[in-house]
């Protein structure tokens, strides 16, 4: 028989999320341990089952995977991946990875400034500094590391932090284990960045993302370097979810608004237009020879693999010699977006390939995402504390994997649900 | 359950804003950490009640609290928040004594001027004790929902440190689209505080009407909250 705590628990269990479990008012450490899987098999059943179910599959437009609830196999239209230009499945790009295979085994087997860098890592690095028109490029193992080694090494104690409230984790993380002074600026608040950065004298950095990956939205440039040049700040884009998506070569936000050269450090991603893993910082040669020395995120790990890197470099080139991807792109977010006007859904403030579906009901949003599921639909349900509370939603990731008749079958699954659950 | 003393308010407001941590700290004894919505920032908690039936009649309440880690054990109801108060006002001697010797909260020494005026989705809350102390706007931006939250509050004083479990029930209403406000004005009530330095749009913001509090014996903790 279910204890008094424990059937309030399972009556209460979406009351709670991660958030009310990171901190513990408890003399011993481990305290917190048996709360929290008392919640987490609860909130396992009632949705959280939804997250990390395994893939059977290529991350592609239809995927296999196992319902983690019911142990079911099932095939679905993949509306989730940041697969942007559905290059990780391409024949080039995998045969690419595989004659790195053969060729160097499976990992890099010591740290990029030991014995992990590997004639292709140089060659990525070169193509990317090209592609970006930059001085150099360095490779992180991951996006994560990136932001997290580029951050940490260059700012130290009494330098001040700027950044929109919604960047990355690894922004925050990188910040956090600088120890510099960190100020959040209200999200896409160029006025409130004025008022963070007033009266402060000394090393500066202003960090901003060319596109915020829960909702989509673009980074007011032009005002974010105006404001940042006026107080002596150095700049910081992250363009992961925006390098090879916008501007005309592909480059990112910067470029789509003519801001390249102003910008002083590009962040750019290998895991999402390109399909891969790594992040990778784009700047000057001075830049690039200070972080060799101190960004420890990449000093104290292993190097990236050769068979991403030349799989990745491959994904670069198919890229840069096939801009009709892109278009093809930017054609599928029109249809898309087209078609969930057209039935009344609300997306936010997105004007990207990333599209938030606004639910707004922290409870139901488990309840609607399982019948997504069951429909067809492999659509993520996004909460709290990931956004703020009763905003949650999904988020549409437009591949130009996708054909007309699977974005049009998903908006068909996805409206029939919105409308059976009373959101439409 | 039967051991709760119950109180009933008509209304009961809340607005978290971002304040620093540092400030937060200072507030707080060893033992007690704040949460942090993003790094660096704590959440203070304003807080107005209005009841209209208690062991001490009806009167109305401001309360001053830092959001704070609540404390977990295997197996039992766990909070929705835990809170600190630092400065309670009330508008009445009896509620201002009674809270004071039964839950140890640490109260403005002089009664408060408090007016609630509720309008066209919003309720406005000004308080005033010689001179202005604050006044507190809350916004209704989503759905009224049932519901019964459970709280933890830890207290602290001369006498020892106290947690008192309490629970709220009634229609309730929340949301995080700012639209609220806050104006703190420098008082002996919001001494501890630095007006510039916290935010003036709330985080987070929260309504429960004609509802009802229940607050379970205090507990008193022998580690973990001493200054």
């Amino acid at each position: 028989m279910a204890t008094r705590a424990e059937a309030d628990l399972k009556s209460r269990t979406l009351d709670y999320d991660y958030s009310s479990f990171f901190y513990s008012s408890s003399d011993d450490l481990f305290t917190i341990l048996e709360p929290y899987t008392e919640w987490y098999d609860q909130a396992q059943l009632r949705g959280y089952y939804l997250y990390a179910q395994p893939m059977f599959s290529q991350p592609a437009t239809r995927i296999e995977l196992e319902e983690k609830l019911e142990q079911r196999h099932l095939e679905l239209l993949n509306l989730s991946s940041y697969n942007y230009l559905g290059l990780s499945y391409r024949p080039e790009v995998v045969a690419a990875a595989k004659r790195a295979l053969d060729r160097y085994g499976l990992g890099a087997a010591g740290s990029p400034v030991l014995s992990g860098t590997m004639n292709v890592h140089i060659e990525l690095e070169r193509a990317l500094a090209r592609f970006k028109r930059k001085p150099a490029v360095m490779l992180f193992p991951t996006g994560y590391s990136a932001n997290l080694g580029l951050i940490q090494g260059m700012m130290r104690p009494g330098d001040l932090i700027v950044a929109d409230q919604n960047v990355h984790a690894s922004i925050v993380d990188g910040a956090i284990l600088s120890k510099a002074d960190v100020r959040f600026f209200k999200h896409n608040r160029p006025d409130d960045l004025e008022k963070k950065l007033n009266g402060r004298a000394g090393k500066k950095l202003v960090v901003v993302e060319g596109v915020y990956s829960m909702d989509g939205d673009v980074c007011p440039l032009p005002d974010v370097v105006e404001i940042a040049k006026r107080h002596d700040a150095r700049i910081l884009i992250d363009e992961a979810h925006s390098t090879f998506i916008y501007g005309d070569r592909g480059r990112g936000v910067a470029e789509h608004f003519g801001l390249e050269d102003e910008i002083d450090i590009h962040v750019g991603t290998l895991s999402k237009a390109l399909g891969g893993q790594g992040g990778f910082v784009a700047g000057s040669q001075s830049l690039y020879k200070y972080l060799e020395g101190f960004a420890r995120s990449r000093l104290f790990s292993c190097a990236l693999s050769p068979v991403v890197a030349a799989g990745v470099l491959e994904s670069l080139r198919i890229a840069e010699r096939e801009p009709e991807l892109r278009q093809k792109l930017w054609t599928n977010v029109a249809h898309i977006r087209q078609k969930l006007q057209e039935h009344g859904v609300d997306v936010g403030e997105s004007t990207s390939q990333v599209i938030p579906v606004m639910i707004r009901n922290d409870r139901r949003i488990f309840e609607i995402a399982h019948k997504l599921q069951r429909a067809g639909l492999y659509l993520q349900p996004i909460v709290y504390p990931a956004v703020a509370k009763h905003r949650s939603r999904f988020r549409i990731s437009v591949s130009a994997g996708h054909t007309f008749d699977q974005l049009d079958h998903g908006v068909a699954i996805l409206t029939r649900v919105l409308r059976e659950e009373g959101i439409l | 359950v039967n051991d709760a003393r119950v109180y009933l308010y008509r209304d009961a407001i809340n607005g978290f804003f971002e304040f620093p941590t540092e400030a937060a700290r200072a507030i707080l004894p060893r033992g007690i950490q704040p949460v942090e919505p993003h790094h660096g920032q704590s959440i203070l908690a304003v807080t107005g009640f209005e009841f209209h039936q208690s062991p001490v009649g009806e009167y109305r309440e401001l309360t001053l609290s830092v959001l704070v880690a609540p404390r977990l054990a295997p197996h039992q109801p766990m909070p929705r928040a835990a809170l600190y108060p630092f400065m309670v006002g009330t508008t009445t001697q009896a509620s201002r004594l009674h809270g004071s010797e039964v839950w140890h909260l640490p109260h403005h020494p002089k009664e408060l001027e408090i007016d609630l005026v509720r309008g066209d989705g919003e309720i406005r809350l000004a308080a005033r004790e010689g001179t202005a102390i604050l006044e507190l706007v809350v916004t209704v931006d989503a759905g009224w929902e049932q519901v019964e939250h459970r709280y933890q509050t830890f207290m602290n004083d001369d006498q020892g440190a106290y947690l008192s479990e309490l629970t709220m029930a009634g229609p309730f209403m929340e949301h995080e689209e700012e639209r609220g406000s806050l104006v703190l004005h420098r008082h002996p009530f919001t001494a501890a505080l630095d007006p510039p330095s916290i935010a003036t749009a709330p985080f987070r913001e929260q309504w429960m009407k004609q509802g009802r509090e229940s607050i379970f014996p205090l507990q008193t903790l022998v580690s973990a909250v001493a200054r």
